[in-house]
């Protein structure tokens, strides 16, 4: 084919373009170490970067989130084992009342003492994080949850969740409300109260109890009952009356026939509940079982103050009967709370576990985002680098050979 | 002897013109465009002796150009549309190197943001982290506008380079006129002997003007190129030239449109038919990506400033108010046809971002037209047409002012402002809506073990019809919803619940949910009687057993009533004894003892006198008949609700579209406390409260879900009796950041496009189209510009200069000259010798 001397020149200095594009191409690959610089370069990665690198960072904030929800779970977890510590001091002073060899005035300085854990407890209920929010006041974070008046302490809060989104699936509430930690405590044995008329005149006390086995059918959950004492030629006896939810009457087929013996700390059940009845009952002396009602913790310690406070007439078995009783009482509701309190702080403590398995986990994943940003994205060295020294090759022949076939000419010779 | 020099200068002036058109190629070599020339010599016309034919020497008859016409055409052709392309790829480019900027586009922006929505949600309290997200949504927006604002000055500089390629158009059409002329005169003149170098500089700016535009030229008899461009507008005829001119475009006034200029009078010409070079590449770029690439991109701003408001909307600010616009959303921009004679106006909103499509529409009426209104959507051309506006589609509304006149057209762009309008509409931080506006409380004097979830606002149902009773039984096709075929109802196995029963259609309509995503509710079938009139002979003597029927069940024996109301008392007990049967319920108006029937389920009321009973409307009030329910729709899709069918009326329903609305407004009674109170035993609660609709007992189930009032709430676990919970305003929630939990879970939901993918998908998706369109024009252009650079050679190996080709022509005419010097100088010799002799 004729080749005219134009061609001879463009398509050498086309070809020379092109290889300079090239290898400005690999060059800026490698000094920006990515494959993908423009959209252009690979469109389906461009676009995989965008969606990996959206979730790469959804995932460093869930990281984020979880560091917030730990400080906030490890704050509520610090205060509440203080809480703890105060409930288990309560106790010891609780046990310490039932000392029979205390006077009056001796009760009189525990309530004292006790007054001042009261305080402290509300106190620790009325705690605040570390920006002026309250811990255990729900979703009402400048509200102050607990606050004294006249007929006890009340919550102000809410029972709402602060949910902190923890990994993709999983939020987590951060937040205890006060109502679960203070306020929702089953009174007496958590199923069912048991208590003294204020009117007994015998020494008879009523146990906590429990539930009996079998436990009371749903029919008869929510009943109430009253023992009513008859005391007859030197004969006690009880009957049970009872009335279900709604305060009806429950008839005589589903109560225990009247007039029981009575033997003093033997075990009385029926209807699924079970307890017993120590001293001796004075005739028309009477004892109620109620269904287990919300009794907040500060009440119950308020309580056991008035109690410790109420003095015990000496020789009257009656007055020494109810102190027990209410002693008794304010142990078992004690315990309630206590249990409380370690409930939400197992819950505290499991979801702190969850939080650093999800930060391993989380950890992995991002992990895994890198590299699959890395893999879509970036340069292999070795490769481009080898390409560069190729294509620099390349250009070095092109331009020799050019300067060779263009020194060639007929009129060099004429 | 005269003979022999005459041949020898013969010879002298063949070498001598082969040595000038040598001469002329090797000054030409570089020359564009120009073809290297050749003398055309031939042998003189012998002369017939008695020896016979003697040679007469040589004469150079014409000079010609080595010249391909199907190579310089193809060549044309390749390299029109190689500057389109390159045209197209240089414009792209810039698109392509912004668009997915790590560091400062839209992608890390979004991402900020969504960090800035977290750090509210897990602190709504903190005014820093308020601010935080206030400032990043701000940059999120700013980034959309400057991606935006190149997208505008790319516009700009398109429509500037348009004028300069037709400037350049123009100039080359008018070189081209004048060299046809000379041409033409050069051709009278020379005896049909060709111009050779006019003839190439006139290829040479043909070959020009197809680097600004595909140009077809056809050569005339007398020499001379007519040029045609787009749809056949002539460009040159003969020694004319026309011009092309930019106008602002009609439609849209910040476009230019080229225009053919005739006679004085400004010609539009389809732009699509502008093909090929420059012009077609600029006009390529601006029409098929500048434009897309920006719609999409206001596609994606107006989705999430959408979605976005619809969840702020749906919380509860600091200061305790439902949260409002979060975003301000960029207005659809309708342009007028400049050649309107109507005064109407078009306005577009924007009422469902996820059904956007990210086209530009045009309106145009046709009063001659049954339905005159004409929508094109320009993506795909679909067209649609209404008998009137209001009309709602593609998630836009279009309404118009007043009866445009006939011709008249207008450009709805609805989200080429999308990006550009995109901006942050609040600047107070206590204004974002982190709390969720109600709460669930479980009372503190609870006993039983029930808790109640948070509660949470719901969507209300973004369209809903609810039709008349229903007509007769639907068969297949009759009924279409959303463009899906409702299959035949059929009958239940209950009485009353018959094929044409609001009971079984809504069966049937509900068994295509999946598909159509409209759902069906048979709403509660009532009759009811009259009082009666007088003292009927039932009040004295009752009812006999079987007199009546209701759905197609004997009602037994009624006692005799004293009174209205005692008689219609005794009618509906004897109705309701047999209502496990019918599942038709009664009940007796305590004065009047008019009485009410009602069928829960939507099924059919049938009542029917047995024969020989003649007196049931005054007896009872009741007439005998059958009475069919009517049908709810509901759907919680973009689509709306469209019904059609050949026979939508047997359902009780009328062909038409229900559009959708893409935030429904709160619930005004969402704040409005509710209780919910456990009776004795707990198997069902009692809801009250201020609100519509509240139910007086409902079953309990634990976990279901109980929604009234916008919320809905899910108890569950054991309640006692009398346990109480309540729903009500969120006040003083300064700790609330549930809301701002939702709005962060935005992040990573399927809200675009139809809610098939995230934002970040829809980006993508951007990206890559781009990426794509970029990857796809680098490598045509290259294989284009290759192609050219083949052609260019092999029209070159025929046309092109080889200098040494021409150096050896040079030593061969110097050669012949030389022989014919040396002939001369024979013949001279040879006279010479003559002559000597003759001395």
């Amino acid at each position: 084919m004729r080749i005219s001397t134009n061609t001879l020149y463009d398509s050498n200095i086309n070809s020379m373009n092109q290889q300079q594009t090239n290898l400005l191409h690999t060059q800026l690959q490698v000094s920006t170490g990515l494959r993908v610089m423009t959209p252009a370069d690979d469109p389906a990665a461009a676009a995989q970067v965008i969606e990996v690198s959206q979730s790469n960072a959804a995932n460093t904030q869930y990281a984020t989130n979880r560091n917030a929800a730990t400080t906030a779970l490890s704050m509520s977890e610090g205060v509440l084992q203080s809480v703890t510590t105060l409930i288990q001091n309560i106790q010891t002073t609780a046990v310490n009342a039932g000392d029979g060899t205390l006077n009056n005035s001796d009760r009189q300085t525990l309530a004292t003492t006790l007054q001042g854990q009261l305080n402290q407890l509300i106190s620790l209920a009325n705690s605040k994080d570390g920006t002026g929010n309250y811990l255990f006041s729900g979703l009402q974070g400048s509200t102050q949850p607990f606050v004294t008046t006249a007929s006890g302490v009340q919550y102000q809060g809410d029972s709402g969740q602060h949910l902190i989104q923890v990994s993709s699936s999983e939020q987590m509430p951060v937040n205890a409300t006060g109502s679960d930690l203070f306020m929702n405590v089953k009174n007496g044995n958590g199923s069912f109260a048991t208590a003294a008329s204020s009117t007994n005149t015998g020494s008879g006390i009523i146990g906590q109890g429990g539930l009996d086995t079998p436990p009371p059918t749903a029919a008869q959950r929510g009943n109430s009952y009253t023992l009513t004492f008859n005391v007859s030629g030197g004969v006690t006896t009880y009957s049970v009356s009872g009335t279900d939810p709604s305060g009806a009457a429950l008839p005589a087929t589903s109560l225990p026939l009247p007039n029981q013996p009575y033997t003093s700390g033997q075990s009385i059940s029926f209807n699924g509940v079970q307890f017993n009845i120590q001293g001796a009952p004075a005739s028309g002396d009477t004892f109620t079982i109620v269904p287990s009602a919300n009794v907040s913790l500060f009440q119950t310690i308020q309580n056991l103050i008035t109690t410790l406070n109420t003095p015990i007439t000496a020789g009257n078995p009656a007055s020494s009967a109810a102190f027990t009783q209410q002693l008794n009482l304010a142990s078992g509701n004690l315990n309630q709370g206590l249990n409380q309190v370690l409930t939400v702080r197992a819950a505290i403590g499991s979801n702190l576990n969850t939080l650093t398995a999800l930060q391993s986990a989380g950890s992995a994943l991002g992990l895994q985002y890198q590299t699959t940003l890395s893999q879509l994205q970036d340069l292999d060295y070795t490769k481009a680098l080898s390409q560069l020294s190729q294509q620099q090759l390349g250009l070095q022949a092109a331009m020799q050979s050019f300067k060779t076939v263009s020194g060639l000419s007929l009129f060099n010779y004429m | 002897m005269a003979d022999l020099s005459s041949i020898g200068i013969s010879a002298l002036n063949a070498a001598q013109a082969g040595l000038l058109t040598t001469e002329h190629n090797i000054a030409n070599a570089s020359t564009p465009g120009f073809s290297r020339q050749q003398t055309v010599q031939s042998a003189n016309t012998p002369l017939l002796t008695g020896s016979g034919f003697m040679g007469q020497g040589v004469n150079v008859t014409t000079v010609t150009r080595l010249y391909n016409q199907f190579l310089n055409t193809q060549l044309l052709q390749q390299q029109a549309q190689s500057s389109q392309l390159n045209t197209y790829y240089t414009q792209i480019q810039q698109i392509n190197n912004v668009i997915a900027d790590p560091t400062a586009g839209i992608s890390p922006s979004l991402q900020n943001f969504f960090s800035a929505v977290s750090g509210v949600a897990n602190n709504p309290s903190s005014a820093a982290a308020r601010q935080t997200m206030l400032s990043s949504a701000q940059s999120l927006a700013s980034s959309f506008q400057s991606l935006n604002q190149l997208f505008t000055s790319m516009n700009t500089s398109v429509n500037g380079q348009i004028g300069s390629s037709v400037n350049n158009i123009n100039s080359y059409a008018q070189q081209i006129a004048t060299l046809n002329q000379n041409i033409t005169v050069a051709s009278a003149g020379g005896n049909g002997q060709p111009p050779n170098d006019l003839l190439d500089q006139r290829d040479q700016l043909v070959a020009q003007l197809n680097k600004e535009i595909k140009a077809t030229v056809i050569k005339q008899s007398d020499g001379s190129y007519n040029v045609y461009v787009g749809n056949g507008q002539s460009l040159v005829v003969g020694n004319q030239a026309f011009t092309l001119q930019t106008v602002t475009s009609s439609a849209d006034p910040t476009k230019v449109d080229v225009a053919y200029s005739s006679g004085g009078k400004v010609v539009p010409i389809q732009q699509g038919s502008l093909q090929g070079g420059n012009l077609g590449g600029l006009l390529a770029f601006r029409d098929q990506s500048l434009t897309s690439t920006q719609n999409a991109l206001g596609e994606l701003a107006t989705g999430i400033a959408a979605t976005f408001n619809a969840q702020n909307g749906l919380g509860q600010d600091l200061n305790g108010a439902m949260g409002g616009t979060f975003f301000n959303i960029g207005a659809p921009v309708v342009n007028s046809n400049s050649n309107n004679t109507g005064t109407a106006v078009v306005t577009a909103s924007i009422s469902n971002a996820a059904a956007l499509t990210g086209s530009d529409y045009t309106l145009t009426y046709n009063s001659a037209n049954a339905q005159p209104y004409t929508l094109t959507r320009l993506s795909d051309n679909t067209v649609t047409t209404y008998a009137s506006l209001p009309q709602t589609v593609d998630g836009i509304t279009l309404s118009i002012s007043t009866t445009p006149s006939s011709g008249d057209s207008f450009l709805i762009r609805p989200t080429a402002n999308g990006a550009q309008g995109l901006s942050v509409a609040i600047t107070d931080p206590s204004k974002i809506a982190a709390a969720v506006p109600v709460i669930s409380n479980g009372s503190l004097n609870n006993i039983g073990s029930g808790t109640i979830s948070a509660a949470s606002v719901v969507d209300t149902p973004y369209a809903s019809l609810t039709g008349s009773a229903t007509t007769a039984a639907l068969a297949a096709g009759q009924l279409t919803l959303n463009g899906h075929g409702v299959g035949a109802s059929a009958a239940g196995s209950a009485p009353g619940q018959s094929a044409d029963s609001a009971y079984a259609i809504a069966q049937a309509i509900n068994a295509i949910t999946a598909s159509s995503g409209v759902t069906a509710t048979a709403n509660v079938n009532t009759v009811s009687g009259s009082a009666t009139a007088g003292s009927p002979a039932s009040w004295t003597s009752g009812i006999a057993a079987n007199s009546f029927t209701i759905n197609g069940i004997n009602v037994g024996a009624i006692a005799a009533g004293i009174n209205a109301a005692g008689e219609g008392t005794n009618v509906a007990a004897a109705i309701n004894a047999i209502s496990a049967q019918t599942g038709v319920t009664a009940s007796a108006n305590a004065s009047t003892g008019a009485l009410t029937l009602t069928a829960a389920d939507g099924r059919n009321i049938a009542i029917a006198q047995a024969s020989g009973y003649t007196t049931l409307s005054s007896d009872t009030g009741l007439a005998p008949g059958t009475t069919n329910a009517t049908l709810t729709l509901s759907t919680t899709g973009t689509a709306g609700i469209v019904v059609a069918g050949t026979a939508p009326g047997n359902a009780g329903l009328t062909a038409g579209t229900t559009p959708s609305t893409q935030q429904p407004p709160v619930n005004a009674n969402l704040q409005q406390p509710v209780t919910i109170t456990f009776n004795n035993p707990p198997t069902t609660f009692t809801i009250s409260g201020t609100g519509t609709g509240l139910p007086a007992t409902l079953a309990y189930t634990p976990g279901a879900s109980i929604s009234y009032n916008g919320w809905t709430v899910q108890i569950s676990g054991s309640p006692s009796a009398n346990d109480v919970f309540t729903v009500k305003a969120n006040n003083n929630a300064s700790a609330d950041g549930n809301n701002a939990l939702l709005m962060a879970g935005l992040q990573t939901q399927n809200t675009m496009l139809g809610g098939s993918v995230t934002y970040a998908g829809a980006f993508a998706q951007l990206v890559s189209q781009v990426g794509s369109q970029t990857n796809q024009l680098q490598i045509t252009s290259q294989a284009q510009t290759n192609m050219v650079n083949q052609t260019t050679q092999a029209q070159q190996s025929i046309s092109g200069v080889n200098l040494d080709e021409e150096a050896a022509n040079l030593m061969k005419y110097q050669q012949a000259y030389q022989a014919a010097g040396k002939a001369i100088q024979t013949a001279n010799t040879l006279f010479s010798t003559l002559l000597t002799m003759l001395n």
